[in-house]
């Protein structure tokens, strides 16, 4: 006999025409819900992100149905449990989809059955193997969300309702299966792995009752199903679209590109403040988010317990849409689902103070953790910053301590209240000269790199040293170099990242310009904020160059062997960590060059921290934090700075003018003064270095 | 999909009859799988459930895609949202429960010619499967209770303004 089964086997003419009847239903809800989201985005702005769509299809491929940004290191747990109960239900819907092929197209209209022979062996081992993945990945998610409870993951009603109605689909299923095997008893039944040792047990009872228990949990298997598809475009279920949709439409630019606002002098509104102040792409980002936390796992505000929890943030303002579009906001789907955090409070909220509150926005130390970590590129940072410009642009709402900043940037082109003739000043501290770009220019002197030195390095006294270092090794190295000087301006970093992207546009413009005067090889800083806008934001106006964050020089120094580090030098006699600053790692992915680095120094011990790379914790000093008081939950500062301690170093390695004010700060904070230091890494290798005579690096007096 | 964006695009009253259309092709449908099922015509099963499939997912998109009228839906899912759920995790989990159950007769029932091993493999299967279920569903309907105890007194009374009629 050739092996296969009958489709529709005990089920009787109602049920042959039940099953397609209600399906009218779960599909009638299916569509509504996903038109209603769509039709919801379309009250966004336009955006194109409709280029290289070839190219975004392979990406969303490979990224959310292979699983490659969703099963990774700092995940694996819950990596693997998407992929066992993703892949198990993809293959055990593909499984209907051939039933039905074979019982309503291929038998009825042509004649051909398929659905037998080695091939029916087969579906039947997959099949079975399937549901077992969704049962293992079942028992997965509940073990995690109630035994290991992660602090990131919250379980809502939603979450379980969905994985029971999963786990009693495929429960179901052998189920039935079992049954009716217990009735047929085939010679291949055994190929139903599951199924058969069940049909083994039931056999012996009388064929009336299996055949009524089968027919029961027929009908109650069709609906489950219908209940679940029903119930799919409502809960996060939902997110195998959208998400889907959000990965295929996501932004392409590099992820510490800030997009501009056009025409600025022109725009009718600024920033996000209603519905229609967003693009359709961050609408649909907000409905993206399936509530995995991941964003959270390694956000500073979440960890030193802040208001501010980007899953929230954004879930916040999911709700708010769904409220603005009636899907069925309130009821199960949405309340403890979408608005899970400010459910049912109604579409006429304002978002700004209503829906998210003013001191979510302003905890974002911007430092792209939350957009690191989610599984389909939510752009967590350009919402804050939206809500941001909306309040320090139209409302002259914003945080006291900013005013001044804003002022300096304004009268002195830097955040602080020093005159632009004063920005060369830490030049008199060297032994040789700097030079001047204008000074080269009107000598006619070509300058192979031009040393940016940024406004902290310019202006605060613990950041000049890390600016003399580097000049020094410069110097000692034979590097061809001059500063910009009194000409050089803030690259509008801190006030962008605050949101007052007027005066961030104004700044970038006149660097760029003065950038645009004259002709050098590449730009060398060793502020990582200065390093992303020059990279990342300056090419938009105009401002293309070759620049590099210091580390990455003084690495090649050291490669290429210009610099000489001293065996016997006993600068480095303990353990030392190293800080990824945020913005030269997560936003610039350089991970390697400071560690080579550090490793390089003679004596040193490198330990990570536990987390390290793009697993780092802020310092708590990005998106203009650093001049803003700290007055919620524990200090991140501090935090990172304990994480340093607790690895046993005795010196804390950081490669961002920010981070050293931060950590300065922290390391007084948590008492560890005069054990403890924090030092850049131009710092430890210059005082580790074979000192010998500059080789015509400057000239002049 | 110019054509499909134009109906989204007109009168209430046009997307209404357009919505009735649908429900009638939907309707139709039912009645040629009836049919079918009657005579024994394979092919309407096809054609039936094509039509069905279709119109019910147009419909859905036709009514999604226009301004809410959630209030009236919300306040009717909100009424009976317990009732219904308790009928619905009654009608699903039942059969399961009593067809699991039904391992523990065919275990008392079993004849001499099934193998031990055979038993024991099916007894354990059985006995995990229904442990598991018992434990989700367990935990999962105290917690959609709950969740619609808290939607039911947290349904905003007004409307967003946009008026049904």
């Amino acid at each position: 006999m050739t092996p296969t089964r009958e489709i529709m086997w005990n089920v009787d003419v109602w049920g042959e025409t039940g099953v397609y009847l209600f399906l009218a239903v779960p599909f009638l809800f299916l569509a509504f819900g996903i038109a209603r989201r769509v039709w919801m985005w379309n009250k966004g702005r336009p955006e194109n992100r409709f280029d290289e769509m070839w190219s975004r299809l392979w990406n969303a491929l490979r990224d959310s149905v292979a699983h490659g940004r969703i099963v990774r290191q700092s995940s694996l747990f819950g990596g693997i449990m998407h992929f066992l109960i993703f892949w198990g239900f993809i293959l055990l819907f593909i499984g209907t989809i051939i039933v039905l092929v074979e019982h309503d197209i291929t038998v009825p209209l042509l004649g051909y059955s398929f659905y037998q022979g080695n091939f029916y062996l087969v579906y039947k081992l997959v099949m079975n193997l399937a549901g077992l993945m969704v049962i293992a990945g079942v028992l997965m998610a509940f073990y995690r969300r109630y035994v290991i409870q992660p602090a990131h993951v919250k379980t809502a009603p939603d979450d379980v309702i969905l994985l029971t109605l999963l786990l009693v689909l495929v429960v179901q299923g052998y189920l039935v299966q079992a049954l009716r095997l217990s009735v047929e008893m085939d010679e291949w039944a055994a190929w139903s792995f599951v199924s058969y040792p069940m049909a083994l047990v039931l056999q012996d009872l009388p064929e009336g009752l299996n055949r009524g228990l089968h027919t029961a949990n027929w009908w109650s298997h069709m609906l489950t199903t219908n209940i679940f598809l029903g119930y799919f475009a409502y809960s996060k279920m939902i997110h195998p679209f959208t998400s889907f949709a959000n990965v295929l439409f996501r932004r392409t630019q590099p992820l510490g590109k800030l997009e501009r606002i056009p025409e600025i002098e022109e725009a009718e509104t600024l920033g996000l403040a209603k519905i229609e102040d967003f693009s359709w792409a961050q609408l649909m980002n907000s409905d993206a988010c399936m509530h995995c936390g991941r964003c959270l796992e390694f956000c500073p505000t979440f960890i030193t317990n802040k208001p501010l929890r980007p899953r929230d943030l954004v879930l916040q303002v999911s709700g708010y849409m769904a409220d603005k579009g009636g899907i069925f906001s309130g009821e199960l789907g949405q309340n403890e689902n979408a608005a899970r955090f400010r459910h049912g409070a109604g579409p006429d909220r304002d978002l700004i103070g209503g829906v998210v509150s003013e001191a979510e926005i302003w905890d974002c130390t911007t430092c792209g953790a939350c957009m690191e970590h989610c599984p389909v590129y939510i752009e967590h940072v350009p919402l804050i910053v939206g809500m941001r410009q909306n309040l320090v642009l139209e409302q002259g709402d914003f945080p006291g301590e900013i005013t001044n900043v804003f002022n300096n940037l304004e009268r002195m082109s830097s955040p602080y209240q020093f005159p632009p003739s004063r920005r060369a000043d830490w030049t008199k501290r060297l032994d040789q000269s700097v030079s001047e770009m204008s000074e080269m220019a009107a000598r006619e002197q070509d300058v192979e790199v031009l040393f940016f030195v940024g406004c902290l390095g310019s202006f605060d006294s613990r950041n000049q040293r890390t600016t003399l270092a580097l000049a020094r090794i410069l110097q000692s190295a034979g590097v061809n170099f001059a500063i910009l000087g009194k000409e050089e301006t803030c690259t509008g970093d801190p006030a962008k990242r605050v949101g007052n992207e007027y005066l961030a546009q104004i700044m970038a413009e006149q660097t760029v310009e003065t950038l645009n005067q004259y002709s050098f090889k590449k730009i060398v800083t060793a502020c990582p904020h200065c390093f992303n806008a020059i990279a990342n934001e300056f090419p938009e106006i105009g401002g293309n160059y070759d620049v590099v964050h210091h580390s990455q020089l003084i690495n090649e120094l050291i490669g290429s062997g210009k610099i000489k580090l001293d065996p016997n030098s006993e600068i480095m006699q303990g353990k030392v960590t190293y800080h990824d600053p945020c913005y030269l790692g997560r936003y610039n992915k350089e991970y390697e060059a400071p560690r080579s680095v550090v490793q390089s120094i003679p004596g040193s011990s490198m330990v990570e921290m536990p987390r390290n790379r793009n697993m780092s914790l802020c310092c708590g000093g990005g998106g203009g934090r650093m001049f803003m008081e700290e007055t919620r939950g524990s200090r991140i500062n501090q935090t990172r700075v304990q994480e340093a301690i607790d690895t046993g170093a005795s010196t804390l390695a950081a490669a961002c003018p920010f981070c050293m004010t931060m950590f300065e700060d922290g390391i007084n904070g948590v008492g560890a003064e005069g054990d403890f230091e924090v030092k850049d890494i131009a710092e430890l290798v210059h005082e580790s270095m074979i000192k010998r005579e500059p080789a015509g690096a400057s000239d002049g007096d | 999909m110019t054509t499909l964006v134009t109906l989204w695009n007109q009168a209430t009253e046009r997307r209404f009859r357009s919505a009735l259309i649908g429900l009638g092709v939907i309707l139709s449908g039912v009645v040629l799988i009836a049919i079918g099922a009657v005579v024994e015509w394979g092919w309407t099963r096809l054609i039936g459930a094509g039509a069905i499939s279709l119109a019910s997912v147009f419909v859905g998109a036709l009514v999604g895609w226009s301004d809410p009228v959630r209030p009236r839906i919300a306040a009717v899912f909100s009424s009976w949202s317990r009732i219904l759920l308790a009928l619905l995790a009654f009608v699903m989990m039942a059969p399961l429960f009593i067809g699991l159950l039904a391992l523990f007769g065919g275990l008392f029932v079993a004849l001499d010619d099934t193998s031990w091993l055979s038993l024991f493999a099916g007894t354990v299967i059985t006995l995990f499967l229904l442990i598991i279920t018992l434990l989700t569903v367990a935990l999962a309907l105290p917690l959609a209770f709950r969740g619609l105890r808290k939607s039911s007194a947290e349904v905003p009374s007004d409307s967003n303004g946009q008026d049904e009629s």
